[in-house]
């Protein structure tokens, strides 16, 4: 369960407070899909981060099952990060210096899993998501469609209860926005949680949604 | 002043060290002033990332000073050939005593303080709340100043040895004294005896603790954790185990483990008998860990989180335990072959 | 503690730099030469000071020279048998011997001309050489010479050939090369022409009753310094060495020497800091995203700095080893092209090589001095590039 409690979120860019989220609340249930859905601004992706532990919030509360996470130092969140939930980025965010299984197997590093082990299990999810050809392509020597696949391979590296998607199907042509759907659908079966962030609303998603979030101006509306 | 290359060496790693340890004592200071984890997020943040700073620093520092140890007494042994009477470390000290006797002696304290701390830091690490963030923070401060007075005393001594003859360590032991001196400088049995005795207790402490724990029935639990009497009364034990250890070498293992009645010279003994080297290494570093550890559960925080610490703190008692036993077995066995 | 952790980030930050191996270059190639060159100097004068201490086993227990004004100068015999009568002393021998100003090929170089009294068995026992080819001068040999192995080579002179020598103050001699010394203790033998005492004597001119100094031997090394304090009280006019007095004076000029280079080339290795904080401390926008991404997948702060400081620690060491690699080779090839300026022989033996010696101390000294100086400087940088947030990155 993921508890959000009256959480505001400021941003301070030189001398300009810019303020994402005001004083938002909400609760999310363990295998829940949750839409959250707003123009560009409104504060979903700020939302998504702050649940996702990439960054504070100002005040409020924020709670992890029983726990509340909101005063956790930074190696608190990091380990909570790498072992509790997986990230899909809107822009895909892999490092091009690294090959596609290496970038899958990157939030294993910091936990001390062998080279032998990483590679085994990015292998499997290539496997499972019809890449295994291209593991040791380097990652800007993929197609848009791939480094999809490949960000979401990484995101579920470590078999996370909770899975943040900031505009997955953005990025991506047609063709692959079917498979993407698919593979959420999948893990939704699987029991995970599952939070995504569209800036339009998405009728592939529709029968995959338990709830939708509506956000505007650092509000829930 | 004498320039070579061990002094150049060891002044730079000096005044590198300097500039950590100032690093993290004033930072440390300033983070502590404002240091409020209900404070608001944004500025509790920047100072958390500050905090990484002064980690990154200090476990630099830690292995630097673990490097200055033997370099320093290196640089001190590579001065023998430029001060007339020196023939060993103890002739090194002579040219500029006290200074030199303070701060071979910091050379010591200073990596056992930065043990502290990093172990302090390690399982500070380990809980959410960070129960020992404000201790850690404002330790660092002494820490600076120590590491400060420690580098004027290094720089006072390079730099202004007086051109002298010295007396080197048989004139300073040999020759029978009057005053209280004597007392450590005639061959007796008696700090052997009284330093095994000592040893011997705080292994069966360790080892009583060890039980207790297993059963779950650590003694004094929420009574004596806790306690500044604790840590008190400990620190005496061991400080006078440490004192008496050093007499013990001084007036009865340094000339039996030498093969010389006369030749009292704890210097002289580290560098020709690596084994004893070694076993006085290990009982220093047992009991060092071991003041660690009862410092640490006398913290007044300790109590709140234990039993969160226990792994750890068992872990770090063992530890100490094994090294003081260790070494206790080793210069037992060098004993009994030299008498 | 997670040792897998640490091999992994290890690993990583290996990896990154072979990643950017420009960048990597550009702080490596820098500490390779400074390193390098302090490693040199610091083989070398370690090989003059090893020298020093081997000799010093062959070397008189105790040496004592006349003064005249102040100034070293001839020493009358008959203090020798008063020396003979001092408690312990086993033997005390004369000796002869004088520097010669020689012209060979436009070099400055000085060679050593010494006479030994060849009828004392105690020479076999003690001298500081052996013979390489031929053989060593026997009781009863005139005009024959045995020489360093510079000398040789600056006179290309072989067993069998003879030496004409004239020195720039107009004295002469023709000896006939029986032996060449080898090269054990090179700072005491390569300069060294050896000739019997009476030869000696009548080179630079001296009485029968005279010496360069006296050569005396003690039934134990400990009782040296009594031996020379006997000695100073008995004769006001006498210079009175002990071979430890002897060897520190050789340690200490090359110690202190040592220090003085090192100190000169410490300021290079300052600019190569300079140079590491310039490249660290700026942390570009590839690098800050590559970050934020590496945080936002899990990483943390800690490991960031880590990852850093480990890439500053295989620069260090990889600097540090190659240069000290590089240092080593040098030294051994006798530091060619600088060797006159540095170690200040060239003018007294134009081929002499360079000694070396390397051990755990200086070993250790060197790579603290390369490494831990671009750990501390790396500290802030790598710091400043683990507290980046992944949020910024993130949201660009």
């Amino acid at each position: 369960m993921i508890k959000v409690e009256n959480v505001t979120k400021n941003y301070i860019s030189g001398k300009v407070k810019v303020r994402a989220l005001d004083n938002v609340s909400l609760e999310i249930e363990e295998g829940e899909c949750v839409i959250l859905s707003g123009p560009s601004g409104s504060g979903k992706s700020t939302f998504l981060n702050i649940i996702g532990f990439l960054t504070r919030i100002t005040k409020g509360r924020l709670w992890l099952g029983d726990e509340e996470v909101s005063h956790f130092p930074d190696h608190f969140l990091s380990a909570l990060r790498r072992e509790k939930t997986g990230f899909i980025f809107q822009q895909f965010n892999l490092l091009s210096g690294y090959t596609t299984w290496e970038n899958i197997s990157l939030p294993l590093v910091p936990m001390g899993v062998s080279e032998k082990v990483r590679r085994a299990r990015a292998m499997k999810l290539l496997e499972e998501l019809n890449l295994e050809t291209r593991a040791d392509f380097m990652a800007n020597e993929l197609s848009g469609g791939e480094q999809q696949r490949v960000a979401i391979a990484r995101a579920l590296i470590n078999d996370p209860g909770i899975i943040l998607a900031d505009e997955p199907l953005s990025n991506i042509d047609a063709a692959h926005v079917k498979i993407v759907v698919d593979i959420l659908g999948e893990l939704k079966k699987r029991g995970k949680t599952i939070i995504a962030s569209f800036h339009h609303s998405q009728n592939e998603m529709d029968k995959l949604v338990d709830s939708t979030v509506y956000f505007e101006s650092g509000k829930i509306c | 002043m004498i320039l070579n290359n061990y002094i150049i060496t060891y002044l730079v790693c000096s005044a590198l060290s300097l500039f950590l340890g100032l690093a993290a004592a004033i930072n440390g200071f300033r983070i502590w002033k404002k240091w409020d984890i209900k404070s608001e997020a944004d500025e509790q943040y920047r100072l958390e990332k500050q905090v990484y700073l002064i980690i990154t620093v200090l476990s630099l520092g830690f292995f630097l000073r673990l490097l200055m140890v033997p370099l320093w007494f290196w640089t001190l042994h590579s001065m023998i050939i430029s001060i007339p009477g020196a023939m060993c470390l103890v002739g090194v000290h002579n040219i500029n005593a006290p200074t030199s006797y303070i701060a071979s002696s910091l050379k010591l304290v200073l990596p056992a303080l930065y043990g502290y701390w990093l172990i302090l830091n390690m399982l500070d690490r380990q809980i959410a709340t960070q129960p020992f963030i404000k201790q850690k923070l404002i330790f660092l401060t002494p820490l600076g100043v120590l590491i400060l007075a420690e580098t004027i005393l290094d720089i006072t001594f390079f730099f202004s040895t007086p051109p002298r003859q010295v007396s080197c360590c048989t004139s300073l032991f040999d020759i029978p004294r009057e005053d209280i001196l004597r007392v450590v400088t005639e061959s007796t049995w008696i700090w052997v005896v009284i330093f095994y005795i000592l040893a011997l207790m705080i292994l069966g402490e360790i080892v009583y603790f060890l039980i207790a724990q297993k059963r779950s029935i650590l003694p004094g639990r929420g009574r004596w954790f806790g306690k500044k009497s604790v840590m008190f009364s400990e620190t005496i034990g061991i400080v006078v185990a440490l004192v008496v250890f050093i007499f013990a070498l001084h007036t009865k293992i340094s000339p039996l483990f030498l093969g010389l009645p006369f030749h009292h010279c704890v210097f002289c003994l580290g560098q020709e008998v690596w084994d004893a080297l070694v076993s006085f290494s290990m009982i220093f570093i047992g009991l060092v860990l071991l003041l660690i550890y009862f410092w640490i559960v006398s913290s007044t925080r300790y109590r709140e989180v234990n039993p969160g610490l226990s792994g750890n703190m068992v872990m770090l008692l063992k530890f100490s335990g094994s090294m003081l036993a260790l070494g206790l077995i080793i210069l037992s066995i060098h004993l009994v072959l030299a008498l | 503690m997670n040792l897998p952790k640490h091999i992994n980030i290890c690993l990583t930050a290996a990896q990154n730099l072979r990643r950017y191996k420009a960048k990597s270059l550009a702080i490596i190639v820098p500490l390779i030469l400074v390193m390098a060159t302090i490693s040199f100097m610091m083989f070398s004068r370690g090989g003059f000071v090893k020298d020093a201490e081997v000799a010093r086993a062959f070397l008189p227990d105790v040496t004592v020279q006349g003064i005249y004004a102040g100034r070293v100068g001839k020493i009358s015999l008959h203090m020798k048998t008063e020396i003979g009568d001092i408690p312990h002393v086993k033997q005390v021998i004369p000796r002869v011997w004088g520097y010669l100003p020689l012209r060979i090929e436009e070099t400055d170089a000085a060679f050593t001309l010494m006479g030994l009294d060849l009828n004392h068995a105690l020479y076999g026992k003690k001298l500081p050489w052996t013979v390489d080819t031929g053989s060593f001068l026997v009781p009863g040999d005139r005009n024959k010479a045995v020489l360093g192995a510079g000398v040789a080579v600056s006179f290309e002179a072989d067993v069998g050939d003879r030496l004409q020598i004239e020195d720039t103050l107009g004295n002469k001699g023709e000896f006939e090369v029986v032996g060449i010394l080898n090269d054990i203790v090179q700072v005491y033998s390569t300069d060294l022409i050896i000739v019997s005492i009476e030869d000696a004597r009548l080179f630079f001119g001296y009485g029968e009753d005279e010496a360069s100094d006296l050569l005396v031997y003690t039934d134990a090394p400990e009782n040296a310094d009594m031996v020379a304090w006997e000695i100073t009280l008995m004769a006001d006019n006498t210079r009175v060495l002990t071979s430890k007095a002897l060897t520190d004076l050789v340690k200490e000029a090359f110690g202190r020497r040592g220090g003085t280079f090192q100190a000169m080339w410490l300021m290079l290795l300052v600019a190569v800091l300079l140079l590491v904080w310039a490249q660290s401390a700026h942390i570009s926008v590839d690098v800050s995203k590559e970050i934020g991404i590496l945080k936002a997948v899990g990483w943390g702060t800690g490991e960031i700095i880590e990852m850093r400081m480990m890439e500053s620690l295989i620069m260090g060491l990889t600097g540090a080893s190659t240069g000290v690699l590089f240092g080593f080779v040098y030294a051994l090839m006798g530091t060619p092209g600088i060797s006159g300026y540095c170690i200040g022989c060239a003018s007294i033996y134009p081929k002499f090589p360079v000694p070396v010696h390397c051990d755990y101390q200086s070993l250790l000294l060197l790579f603290v001095i390369g490494v831990m100086p671009l750990m501390v400087v790396s500290a802030v940088p790598a710091w400043l590039a683990g507290i980046i947030d992944p949020d910024d990155t993130i949201r660009g």
